[in-house]
């Protein structure tokens, strides 16, 4: 999953950047408003996470303007301004959700689980493929009752199978929601880290559940 | 119902009072004047009448012995009475002589008669025998200055007493009439003249509830008219302030939660995990820098706020600005050399000024570090000192970046900064110029700025000093030729 931070707080921009890639997320930061919108327009994040109050253009027109574009990623509005007034402004300009600086950064990434299962049209908060079943929340995968450890990035790739079952997914795509603009495109280490991944959760003599459609890229099979 | 609450019925029963006692006032004079002028006029008739009488009868001879008179009761008595009258003639000894019209007889009439006798003509009111009241005159008859006998003429009251009757029954109606009259119309009236106020109260209490944008409609330029522009003045004012207060307010708790926000987020993130002691480190190291930032957010707040309500005591105390920019200027001096900045400093004058040294440090610490954060590498910073006609003057002089002509009006504004994200980045709280002019402002001084954009800014501070204060080498004289000041000083530091 890769996310967009759009914050001119450089501190605090930093610390929810460290905290999501903690999470497995990829994530790209901007510090204005105008930096922000080529960001998302160039993109296909997954999530954005947009600061109201900032330089050049304000999170409201840039909420807007990507909507004009038709680009879907879920927003959510982070800032300091939490009237009620203010609050109905950022969903009306087409944001999904509103956070409220100060926030407990365990809220912020309960919210941000819950617009990616919005996104995905899952209500419940357990993602099941197959025998697969991912649990966001507490970070964990099981194959049936076998726990299965990952290790950040194992899991980051695994989550975004995940959410798309069954879809064939390119090595691009995966590169661009799963790595941020900080990965330096050596385009084999995809195929490193789904060689660990089957790795972990096949079962031997039995078909992998991640198979190759060569030339094109991996599907994620749901049976 | 509540009196005091309605000026309207207030004022029209007040003028309604006043009305009914200023007409029944009137009345009863009318009345009485009227009443004695009727009287007056009766009585003359009556005595003329009698006079009359009196000539009619004729003496026909001397009287007797026994004083008779003889008075011809035939038919050449040339006097008729009126139907509401009453003629009668007495001898001496008090017989009745002649009785014409209305007949009155009673112990009055005799007591009269009596003391017409004795040459004193009265007037009385009694009643005649039908129950009539009556006006009766007596009056002695003479013969050549001799009594003979007593001439008595009466006449009916009824005809002043209608008269009077029927003024009062004017009078009362009337005054009833011209009360409601006036008193309806008094209502009319003051509804009128108050309808405006009851507008203007009706708008203030919804200014009041938090309409603040409504104002009073302004219809005449008389005495309501000029009220309510009034009001619209003060809304205007009143509108101004509390919009800025709210402003300071909201951009205050905007700037405050910057830095919650970052601890809060720094802390829950650290704890979300078990973590290296390295890490606890460096989120404590934040958490820290940040909550420094906070308290010098909150002392300068604090410091506007108490200067806002005008609390601040300021100390009077001499300062030699000279030694203390030079003093300054080595305190900042760190600064300058870590982004490799020039620092100059001329101390053409060394004037006195009278004020807080703890406050004066931050005026132009302020100013000094607002240079330093706007300056790139390798520009230079100048503090001048001079004494220009009683008033010190420090011009604090950068190469930085400017500040674009359409925001140097709002520089000395609270939180104004001009690019929003700049002066937070740099550690600023958006404060420090507004503290500098307060300060300024505080010693009776002010503060200017000029500035061209990439070519840097002057901040001139103005201060006024007491001539006696002033050490014997920096006369104004000598000051305005400053290149012959021998204590001349400069000071560099270049890295």
């Amino acid at each position: 999953m890769r996310v967009l931070v759009v914050e001119d707080e450089k501190h605090l921009a930093s610390i929810i950047k460290r905290g999501l890639q903690e999470q497995g997320y990829a994530v790209d930061v901007a510090y204005d408003g105008d930096e922000g919108q080529y960001y998302a327009e160039n993109t296909p994040y997954d999530l954005i996470l947009l600061d109201v109050m900032l330089p050049k253009k304000d999170g409201l027109q840039v909420c807007r303007e990507l909507r004009n574009k038709s680009i879907a990623a879920p927003i959510m509005m982070l800032t300091a301004k939490d009237k009620v007034q203010d609050r109905v402004q950022g969903l009306d300009c087409g944001a999904d959700d509103y956070l409220g600086k100060p926030f407990a950064f365990q809220e912020l990434l309960a919210r941000i689980r819950a617009l990616l299962r919005r996104e995905m049209n899952v209500k419940t908060p357990l993602i099941q493929v197959g025998d697969l079943t991912l649990d966001p929340a507490a970070r964990q995968l099981k194959r049936g009752d076998k726990d299965i450890t990952l290790t950040g990035k194992e899991y980051a790739l695994l989550d975004f199978f995940m959410h798309h079952p069954d879809m064939l997914l390119t090595r691009t795509m995966l590169e661009q929601h799963a790595w941020d603009y900080e990965f330096d495109g050596e385009s084999n280490l995809i195929d490193v880290y789904i060689r660990r991944l089957r790795g972990k959760i096949d079962v031997k003599g039995k078909q992998s559940l991640i198979e190759t459609t060569r030339g094109a890229g991996y599907r994620l099979r749901s049976k | 119902m509540k009196f005091t609450g309605n000026i309207r019925l207030r004022l029209t029963l007040w003028y309604a009072l006043v009305l009914v006692v200023v007409l029944l006032a009137f009345s009863f004079i009318v009345f009485a004047l009227l009443s004695n002028n009727l009287n007056r006029r009766l009585d003359e008739e009556i005595g003329l009448r009698a006079e009359h009488l009196s000539g009619v009868i004729s003496t026909n001879d001397k009287p007797g012995v026994s004083g008779e008179i003889k008075i011809g009761l035939d038919e050449n008595l040339n006097f008729q009475t009126q139907p509401d009258e009453s003629a009668q003639v007495f001898g001496l000894d008090g017989t009745r002589l002649l009785a014409l019209g209305l007949h009155v007889d009673n112990a009055q009439i005799q007591s009269i008669v009596a003391l017409a006798l004795q040459g004193k003509s009265h007037y009385i009111n009694t009643m005649a025998d039908n129950g009539d009241k009556m006006r009766i005159y007596a009056a002695p008859l003479f013969d050549e200055s001799k009594i003979i006998g007593v001439v008595l003429l009466g006449r009916s009251t009824v005809s002043v007493r209608s008269v009077l009757d029927a003024f009062k029954n004017m009078a009362f109606i009337s005054t009833l009439l011209i009360v409601l009259l006036a008193g309806g119309g008094g209502f009319f009236l003051t509804s009128r003249a108050l309808r405006p106020v009851i507008r203007i109260t009706r708008t203030a209490r919804d200014i009041g509830d938090g309409d603040l944008n409504r104002r009073i409609e302004v219809l005449d330029s008389d005495e309501i008219g000029r009220l309510a522009a009034t009001l619209n003045k003060m809304f205007d004012r009143l509108q101004s302030a509390f919009v800025r207060e709210r402003r300071f307010t909201s951009d205050a708790s905007h700037e405050l939660r910057t830095p919650l926000a970052i601890i809060e987020a720094e802390a829950t993130l650290a704890l979300e995990r078990t973590r290296s002691t390295n890490d606890y480190k460096k989120a404590l190291g934040v958490i820290a820098q940040e909550a420094t930032h906070m308290s010098r957010l909150i002392n300068d707040l604090l410091y506007l706020a108490r200067n806002e309500a005008g609390k601040e005591q300021i100390a009077r105390e001499p300062i030699n600005l000279g030694e203390f920019i030079k003093d300054l200027a080595w305190d900042v001096s760190v600064l300058c050399r870590r982004k490799k900045l020039k620092l100059k400093v001329d101390r053409l004058d060394n004037p006195v000024v009278r004020g807080d040294a703890t406050r004066l440090r931050q005026l132009f610490l302020n100013i000094l570090e607002n240079a330093i954060r706007y300056t790139a590498p390798g520009g230079i910073i100048s503090v001048v000192v001079t004494l220009r006609d009683s008033i010190a003057v420090v011009q604090i002089s950068d190469t930085g970046i400017g500040i674009p002509p359409a925001e140097l009006g709002h520089i000395f504004e609270p939180f104004f900064r001009v690019d929003t994200g700049r002066a937070r980045s740099e550690g600023g709280s958006g404060l420090g110029l507004a503290i500098v002019q307060r300060i300024a402002e505080a010693h009776g001084g002010r503060v200017e700025v000029e500035s061209r954009m990439n070519k840097g800014s002057t901040f001139s501070v103005f201060l006024p000093v007491d001539l006696a204060d002033q050490p014997q080498s920096t006369s104004v004289g000598k000051s305005k030729s400053g290149k012959e000041q021998p204590r001349r000083l400069r000071l560099f530091f270049w890295k």
